[in-house]
Parts: C-alpha cells; structure tokens; sequence
C-alpha cells in the first residue's frame, strides 16, 4: 500500500520543524538516545540493494529497504496507519521516507504462525524506512515472530500490531543493527486480549527500540521479556511502555541487558495506568549487568498512576557487575575475571532463550546460533 | 477592613474563602515591579552590601533573563508565577530582637500558635525566625560561641566573614536554571553558619521562615559549614498563614561538609496552599563525611524541591528521606539527586508520598555514578500511597552508571489503601477521616522515627490535621 500523499506532505512539514523529543530527559544525562547522529542520516533516493544473505523461505513476508520482495499473496491494501507523525521528528522523517506500508491479517485459521523479516542495507548515512501492519482477528492464536536485521544505512522501522478481543498472540522479535536505528513496535489490544512478547535487541551504533503495549480493552495483558546486549561500541535505549487504558488490565516487563567492551546499555520501563484503567496492575523489572570496565548501564524505570483505584504498581531495577563475593568464588575455581564474565554473558543468553515459548523452537535455534557469532563466545 | 464573620458568610463564601484573609505587617521598604539592575541595586543598598555582592547579584539577573524557563514545569504553574506582582523585598517595620517580649504583639502571635518559643526553650541551641524578607529574631545559645560557632544572619556573614562567604556561596549551587539565578539576583534574610573542627553541637539549630502577607516573593539563602569531624543538626520550617492571591517561595540551602563532617538538614514545609514553593538544596560531601537530608513537604499549592548531593571525596555518604503530603488539587515534586564522584561512596534515598483529593505527588531522581567512583553503593525506595480514585502518583528515577564495580539498586510500588485495613478501623469507632490518617501516619512511620522526638510529633499532628475535616482549610 503506497503512503497516502496528504500523509507525507504533512510529515515533511513537521520534519522540519519538530524536535525529536520536548523535553530532555535528565539533568545529568540530557538525552539518552544521540539524535544527533540520524540527523547525519539522508533520506534514499534509492531503494533497489539486494536484500541480505539470508534464507528467503524461512520467512513469509520480507521487506528490503522500504520494498516488498516476498510475500505479496498475504498483504492487502485495507490497512490505515494508526501512527501519528507529529509524535516526533524521527517518526515524520520516516513517513517521508518510507515507499509503502506493508499489511497482513492473521485469521482464525490453524496455521497461524508468521515469519516477517523487515531489514536494510546500504551507505552508513543513508536511510532506509520499513512498515508493517498486522491486523490479529477477534479469539485468533497467532504466533509472530519479527526479525529486523541491518546491515549498514540507518533505518527506521515501525510495526503496528492489532489485536482483537480474545486474540492471543506470541510475538517474538529479534533485532540486530550496525548504523543508527529507530525500531518502534505499537500493540494495540483489545477486551481480554493476551500477548506474550520476547525481545532481543542486539548492537548498533545508536538504536532506539521502543515497544509500545496499549491495553485499550478491559482485562487484556501482556507480558514482556526482554534481552538487551550491547557490545563494541554500541549504543542501545531500549524503552518498553506499558500503557493501561482499559479496567483490570494486567503487564509485566521483565528486561535483563547486558553492557561489554565499551558499550552504552540503557534500559528504560515505563508502567501508566490512566484514570480509565482503574484496577489494573503494572510490574517493571531491570536489571543491567556491566560486564566490562569501559561499560555504561543505566536504568529508568518510571510508574505513572492516574488513578487510586489501582492494584498495584511496581517497578525495581539494579545496574551492577559481578560482585566481589561472585568473583572470589569463581577465581577460587581457576576462572579469571574475563572468563567469569564471559561464563554469565552466555548463561543469561542461554537462560533467555531456553524459556522462549516452544512456538519459536526453529527461530529461536537461528537467534542462538546468530548471537552466539555476534558475541563471540 | 475585615468583614464580620456573619457578612462573610451571607456572600456565599466558602469556608476557605472565609478564612482567607490578609493581616499586613507594617513595612518600612517594599520593592515592587519589574525587576531591573535598578532594582537590585536598591536591595543591596538597603542592606548596606559590600560592592562584590552586589555584583553577583547583578550577574545572577543577567542570567535570569537569558535563561529559558523550565519546560518541565506544569504550564499552569508558570502561568501563576507572575513575578511582576509579587513583593521581590519586604522589610518588616520591625527592629531585630534576641528575646521574643521585643517582639511586636501582633507579629509574635503567628510564631506562638505554632509553638515555636516554647521549642526554641525546651529543645533549640539557636533560632532565627525570618518574617518575609528579613530575620526579625535572632537568638543563639551563648555555648555556641564559646565553641567558635559562628551563627548569624546571612546579611551580617556577608559584611563581618567575606572572604568565607565568597568562597562558597553559590559556588555549591551555582545559577543552573532560572529560579536559582532568580534567587541568586533576589536572595534576603536566611542564615550562617560556621562550625569549628571537631565541635559537635548536639541540640539542633533552627531558622523558621513565615510569609505574612500575600503576593509576597521570599529569596532567603541558608548557609552552613561544618569543619572537619564536627556535626550540626538544622531545622527549617516554613509557614503561612491562608491567603487569597498566591506568594512565591524561591530558597537555596547550600552546605558543605568537609572531612569527617556530619550534617543533617531538617525540613518541615507547611506553607498555606496558596504559595509556589522551590528550593534549591545542594551539599558537597569531602573525604568520610556525611550528609543527611529529612525533608517533609505538606503545604502549598505546587512544590518543587530536590535535595542533591555531591560525593567529592572518598567515603562519603548521604541518605534523603523525603515525605510528600499532596492533599487538594495540588502537585509536589519531592526528589532527590546524588552525584558519586569519589571511590566507596554511598547513598541511600528513601521517599514516601501520599496523595488525596485530586493531589499528585512525584518523585523525581537522579544517582549518577561517574567513571572511576569505584565500589559505590546506592538504593533508592520510593513507596507511594494514593487515597482516593482522582489522586494521582508518579515516580520517575534515573540510575547512570558509568563504572562497573558500582551496584545500584532501586524499587518502588504504588498502590492504595487496604480496604481490610480501614474496614477494622472503621470497625473499632474511628471515622473515615480518622482511619486514613492513622494508616497514613503508619505508612510514613519508619521515616519519621529519625527525627527529633518534637519534630516528629509536630508532623504526625501537621499530617493528622491535613487528613482531618480540618484539612481543607488548614
């Protein structure tokens, strides 16, 4: 579906008026993500590059570089984005930017399991832009699994998930990035809609991952598990927001990151229950492991509640490396400090994607072997 | 002319439109209007500065004009903050007293219905009571100065102590935004002090700071220096009484803890709630020492205070304790900020905050760990207790750390009252008010068992009285 053309006037007037964000997000750390460096990021003119080197069959829809290259017979052209430019600068600079939106719709059908794989490449400042709308129908069981994949370029990518009343979905997204990255993913659920989502955002020069859950109908839910891993140089925000709008709705966040060599990991939980969401509850949870002297964590979890009539908000977070106790211990038993830490990096990747839902067992088997290479252990 | 009471109410009025009312103290100098160079330059005649004060104060205007203001304040504050209209500098008509029989009737009635005398005697080693822009009362116990205390008003420090004034005052907290500098062009009354090495002054010291009139700007500037391995407790308490336009409260506490120094700083505000209240705090803490900050907001209409510390040198520690009454359309901001700049420091910041009746509380944090402050230690709990479905709590810490052998920690929940809890007080013949009040003052009971056994019963009653049938027009 081309972008309506209304749609990229407006978001070309806002791009160059807007900021990127209001207000700066702390006195001591003014902004957590650099925006700066996607300003160095030029819209393409050019979307023709050969898609990555990967396995084309393992996935039913893909799109390179703003462009559709397989699975048109699933896509139609009756999906309108609910995405507002004027939210921020670097979502009207997609819209600009972005060819087409991609969307399909995931049936009451059997077979409901999907393999979506949005990825870029190119020159380190040119910007490629994906979009993919997945429209979930009412009591459907889907699993997706999104892989966003680049290989050089900046890029955008925005995934908007919409699902119906009594809808279940499995989502399981797998990230990885070179060049600056803006990746947002926006679920919408619906009355006692469920979702269970597992997140592993991987590297990258500056990405900016933010999943929005919006628990619009009563009594929907969601839970979040997130791996982050920073390495190199890499600079990662990753933000997951919570967001209750509709009575007796349920989240929990649990993210686990990891910050190497000189990499910058920053974990940010945001839980709101509105005055509409009354007795819901919220749970944040962080933990950032620094796992190498030149290492950055940070964390923010913030809770936001409209309303008394709540049960409950929570959050907890902690930024921390081995401690001395752990690295005496581990030393006793002939392991350097190195190694220790190389010895925790793997058992909390492992431990992450052994509790990946079984739906993902082949992805899930591509994500260990593909993080193990990109971690080098 | 006050209006009878019965004239009062056949108008319609509301109880607190009632009781709003204006007693005006006299006053020899007032300074009204926009706020130019000309201006400061007549407060710092008025106040017989040297001329280097006068300059800093001219260069804190300049900087308060280029400033943007903040755009993390709500719009309806800044809306509110009509600085043209306030009184910048209020002199009482008062002559300056060390024994409260010198002290004008009318004026000591407003310091005895809050027992302040009565403390000053049983519990007090000094007080200084400032009435809008200067200290009236000033009265320190004659062992401190056998001791080379060295307590007086912030005026007096700027012409007897120079050269240690310079050196600190608003270097701890320079002009970082347009408040501070506002406070910087603008600051009267408040008060120094200087604690020799190894002195240990074991009964607090005070300074109560009262707004008497409305659309009055108060700037006062607390001062404290404790030398090495000596310890001070001071207490500041804030009051007005209710008024019917809005006040504006724009304070810095600065202290500096030097080797070995203890300090801890007592806040109890409990300002009418037509007054906008910020105070800018900030402490430097050398090698081992410490800093402790207790501030206890209940009053005005909107707040916005974040104790800070700085970790400069090895093995210094700070703990923030913080309870925030947000009862009434209001909003109170009440955080905390802790910089570690030193190896095997440490903090502890604990927050409570209670909001009702269309209130919103908010923590706001910061811990910053910088690269090379190694093995520092840091938790933060913040606890929010939200009484009624249109109150509102918001809790918004930041952990940054840059070194990896620090461990910081954070938690926090939300929530409201158990109903179970106030069914079996409700049970056992306590109204509703009295029931909340009482889970109220037990949810806040681990922080107030810190404080001076006076204090702490003065803000179990301040915090019973906000919960009361009384707390609408307190």
């Amino acid at each position: 579906m081309l972008i309506p053309e209304e749609l990229r006037v407006k978001a070309r007037e806002l791009a160059g008026r807007i900021p990127y964000q209001l207000i700066k997000d702390s006195p001591t750390v003014k902004y957590y993500t650099q925006w700066s460096l996607f300003d160095n990021c030029v819209e393409s003119s050019n979307g023709n590059s050969p898609p990555p080197p990967i396995e084309l069959n393992e996935y039913d829809l893909v799109v390179h570089n703003g462009l559709l290259v397989k699975g048109s017979e699933l896509t139609s052209n009756d999906a309108a984005t609910g995405i507002d430019p004027s939210e921020s600068r670097i979502i009207a600079r997609h819209f600009v930017n972005v060819r087409e939106i991609q969307s399909l719709r995931i049936g009451n059908s059997s077979d409901s399991s999907v393999k979506v794989m949005m990825s870029y490449s190119g020159e380190s400042n040119e910007m490629h832009s994906n979009h993919v709308i997945i429209n979930v129908d009412e009591g459907a069981l889907a699993n997706v699994f999104l892989s966003i994949i680049g290989n050089g370029g900046c890029g955008t990518n925005i995934t908007e998930l919409n699902i119906g009343d009594g809808a279940v979905v499995n989502l399981l997204v797998y990230s990885v990035n070179v060049d600056p990255a803006f990746n947002l993913i926006r679920v919408n659920e619906g009355v006692k809609a469920m979702v269970n989502s597992y997140s592993i955002i991987v590297n990258g020069k500056m990405t900016h991952h933010r999943e929005d859950y919006v628990l619009q109908g009563r009594e929907s839910s969601v839970n979040v598990n997130s791996l982050e891993v920073g390495s190199g140089s890499s600079r990662l925000d990753y933000m997951v927001n919570l967001m209750h709008y509709g009575e007796n709705s349920i989240s929990n966040s649990i993210t686990r990151a990891i910050a190497l060599d000189s990499a910058t990991v920053i974990h940010r939980g945001f839980g709101r229950i509105s005055e509409h969401g009354k007795w819901s509850s919220t749970n944040i949870e962080g933990k950032v492991f620094i796992g190498s002297s030149n290492a950055v964590g940070m964390s923010v979890p913030v809770i936001m509640v409209d309303t008394g009539d709540v049960n409950g908000a929570r959050h907890s977070a902690s930024d921390a490396s081995l401690d001395e106790e752990q690295e005496l211990y581990l030393r006793m038993r002939g392991l350097s400090r190195e190694e220790a830490i190389k010895l925790i990096v793997y058992d909390m990747v492992m431990g992450f994607l052994d509790n990946i839902n079984g739906e993902f067992t082949s992805s899930v088997k591509y994500i260990r072997s593909s993080l193990l290479k990109l971690l080098r252990i | 002319m006050k209006q009878d009471l019965r004239s009062l109410v056949e108008e319609g009025l509301t109880p607190e439109e009632v009781l709003s009312r204006d007693a005006p103290i006299r006053r020899s100098i007032e300074i009204k209007g926009k706020i130019t160079s000309e201006v400061i330059d007549e407060i710092s005649r008025a106040k017989n500065e040297p001329d280097w004060m006068r300059r800093l104060r001219l260069r804190n205007l300049e900087l308060f004009n280029k400033l943007p203001a903040p755009n993390w304040l709500p719009n309806w504050v800044l809306e509110n903050i009509n600085l043209e209209e306030y009184s910048t500098y209020a002199k009482p008509d008062i002559n300056r007293a060390s024994s409260w029989d010198d002290i004008p009737p009318e004026v000591r009635k407003y310091y005895e219905s809050l027992n302040i005398p009565e403390i000053e005697a049983r519990a007090l080693m000094g007080l200084g009571a400032q009435l809008d822009s200067e200290m009236i009362y000033f009265n320190i116990r004659k062992q401190l100065e056998e001791k080379g205390v060295i307590v007086m008003p912030m005026e007096e420090a700027v012409q007897k102590y120079p050269d240690m004034v310079k050196q600190y005052f608003m270097k701890i907290f320079p002009p970082e935004h347009k408040f501070a500098a506002l406070h910087g062009a603008l600051w009267s009354g408040g008060v120094f002090v200087y604690v020799p090495p190894g002195v240990r002054i074991e009964a607090p010291i005070e300074a109560f700071f009262l707004i008497s009139n409305a659309g009055e700007g108060q700037f006062e500037h607390t001062l404290l220096i404790a030398d090495k391995n000596s310890y001070i407790h001071f207490i500041e308490g804030c009051s007005a009484p209710r008024f019917s336009k809005y006040s504006f409260h724009d304070g810095m506490v600065e202290l500096y803890a030097h080797e070995g120094a203890r300090i801890r700083f007592t806040t109890v505000q409990n300002w009418s709630k037509n007054v906008i209240n910020f105070n800018n705090k900030r402490a430097i803490a050398e090698r081992n020492a410490k800093v402790e900050w207790v501030e206890a907001s209940i009053g005005s209409m909107a707040s916005f205070v974040y104790p800070s510390t700085i970790l400069k040198g090895e093995g210094a520690g700070t703990e923030i304790t913080g309870i925030t009454v947000a009862n009434g359309r209001h909003i109170k901001e009440n955080g905390a900020k802790v910089i570690h700049d030193a190896p095997n420091t440490y903090s502890k910041i604990v927050n409570k905050s209670i909001s009702a009746n269309g209130g919103t509380a908010v923590y706001k944090g910061v811990v910053y760990v910088r690269k090379g402050a190694k093995y520092v230690k840091s938790h933060v709990a913040c606890d929010s207790l939200i009484l009624d479905e249109k109150s509102k709590a918001y809790t918004i810490p930041h952990d940054q750390v840059f070194e990896d052998t620090a461990v910081v920690t954070h938690e926090a929940y939300t929530g409201r009252i158990n109903e179970d809890k106030l069914f079996y007080l409700r049970s056992r013949g306590l109204s509703e008010e009295e029931a909340k009040s009482l889970i109220v003052l037990g949810f806040i009971s681990d922080v107030t068992e810190g404080l001076p056994f006076e204090y702490a019963m003065v803000l179990n009653r301040v915090i019973s009285l906000e919960f009361s049938k009384y707390g609408k027009v307190a």
